[in-house]
């Protein structure tokens, strides 16, 4: 883990089953088993359901209409939808799982260039925190690593840029 | 997009820029009801003209307009602020420059070029003004929406369904998602950096709370200035003499380090305190002029 000026930014291993966590979902809609997978969060705070952030559809909405992954996304959705609002100006991500054909770096880049374009009003003096939470399929190894991040954008652009990501997932 | 301002297809788009540039000399002479009669008829002007462009072919057109609106409307906001100063409503004042802001950062967003409209002015100048203020802690809500429709095409915002995405303009109107219901409240968090700086624990107006804020109007009735001809607020640091002070070494330094004065501001021999200056310039020009 490296927590430097407020930043968490950490990988481990982690127990992880798909198949299960989809199974909690009722009346879903179809997805894709490849790419990027929204998830709803298993449970927040002290609410009791699973709910998707409210970041969630603005950014598969964007990712459809500005890039070339609309085929490669697709969001684990139910008919008992709840969205969970957080009046901080912390940018939650919503929970998602990429399949081995994504990786993480390039799940940063589509963070970072949504942020980009979001922010694009923001004042001299705001400050924006990020907050998201991947889990990756490591197919060689059977097993799903989870990467955290907590921090500013700033730092989040400083780490897709400085930091060897795919060494950090290998060594955890 | 402002520059719409400039193009000749708009019918009202040279009495828009006389008036705000009207409204730019009387808020230099402190006429605050003409500036304000100004920019209410900019107003009119750009309702017309909203109306007026009715042709669908014309969308980015709205879009422009819309802006145009958000831009006037932002004016308006600004002298409610110097009202409100002058009328030393300072609690209702802190209102205001968030809705200053909220409508800078709308136009920050759509419009490249922040000099020629003053927004890059204006912009340093009110965030300036909030560090005058008292507030820093805030209340946010944490909360679970069950309802919530576009405000484009009614559908579920928070789905693919609706294909708008928040803040982006279409045809003249902002998506936003428009909350039907709340499905539960978990809980009220004090934050220091909120989406929404209203949210405060309102403080009695007296003297003591909004002592910086209180400078801005008397600086201005001193110096005989506008409020054009404030810049902003630098936040800077003043060193004063040890003696001005009432205090022992186990005492809190009053510096505001929260250390103790003996292990802070008496090994250096002096006490460093936060100042803010306001930074004037009396030779300020804003009104708008086409490149």
């Amino acid at each position: 883990m490296d927590k430097n000026n407020d930043v968490k930014c950490e990988c481990e291993s982690v127990e992880f089953n798909l198949d299960k966590y989809t199974k909690k979902v009722k009346n879903k809609s179809d997805f894709y088993r490849k790419g990027i997978l929204v998830l709803p969060y298993e449970k927040w705070g002290s609410f009791d359901c699973s709910p998707f952030m409210s970041t969630t559809f603005d950014f598969v909405k964007w990712i459809k209409h500005n890039t070339d992954m609309k085929e490669n996304i697709s969001v684990l959705d139910g008919k008992e939808k709840r969205i969970a609002a957080l009046h901080s100006a912390q940018i939650w991500f919503p929970l998602v799982y990429l399949f081995s054909d994504v990786s993480l770096p390039i799940y940063l880049n589509l963070v970072a260039n949504y942020l980009y374009d979001k922010l694009r009003g923001a004042l001299t003096t705001d400050k924006y925190e990020v907050r998201l939470e991947a889990l990756i399929e490591d197919k060689k190894n059977k097993i799903t690593k989870k990467f955290l991040f907590e921090g500013s954008y700033q730092a989040l652009k400083e780490i897709s840029k400085k930091v060897d990501l795919d060494k950090m997932l290998e060594n955890r | 997009m402002l520059d719409i301002l400039f193009d000749k297809k708009l019918k009202n788009g040279n009495f828009i820029v006389n008036e705000l540039n009207s409204h730019v000399r009387f808020v230099h002479k402190m006429q605050f009801d003409k500036a304000v009669q100004s920019i209410e008829a900019c107003s009119k002007k750009v309702d017309e003209e909203i109306a007026l462009a009715t042709d669908s072919a014309i969308g980015n057109r709205r879009n422009q307009l819309f802006i145009l609106s958000v831009y006037v409307k932002m004016l308006q906001e600004y002298l409610d602020f110097w009202g409100k100063i002058f009328k030393a409503e300072y609690p209702e004042s802190w209102s205001s420059i968030q809705n200053i802001l909220d409508l800078l950062r709308v136009l920050k967003k759509f419009n490249r070029d922040h000099e020629t409209f003053n927004l890059k002015f204006i912009e340093e100048q009110v965030t300036g003004f909030e560090k005058l203020y008292p507030y820093k802690i805030f209340a946010s809500t944490e909360m679970i929406l069950k309802d919530v429709e576009c405000s484009i095409c009614g559908k579920d915002f928070y789905s693919l369904e609706c294909d708008h995405l928040g803040g982006e303009l279409y045809d003249g109107q902002m998506a936003r998602g428009i909350v039907n219901k709340i499905d539960s409240v978990s809980a009220v968090a004090l934050v220091e950096n909120p989406k929404d700086k209203r949210c405060v624990m309102m403080l009695e107006n007296t003297e003591a709370n909004f002592r910086l804020v209180a400078y801005l109007p008397k600086v201005i009735k001193e110096l005989k200035i506008s409020p054009w001809n404030i810049e902003g607020v630098r936040q800077t640091r003043r060193k004063k003499e040890i003696g001005e002070f009432e205090i022992e070494r186990h005492d809190m330094c009053p510096c505001g380090s929260e250390k103790s004065f003996g292990e802070c501001c008496e090994l250096v021999g002096y006490v460093e305190l936060p100042h803010m200056d306001v930074i004037i310039n009396k030779k300020q020009s804003l009104e708008i002029k086409q490149d």
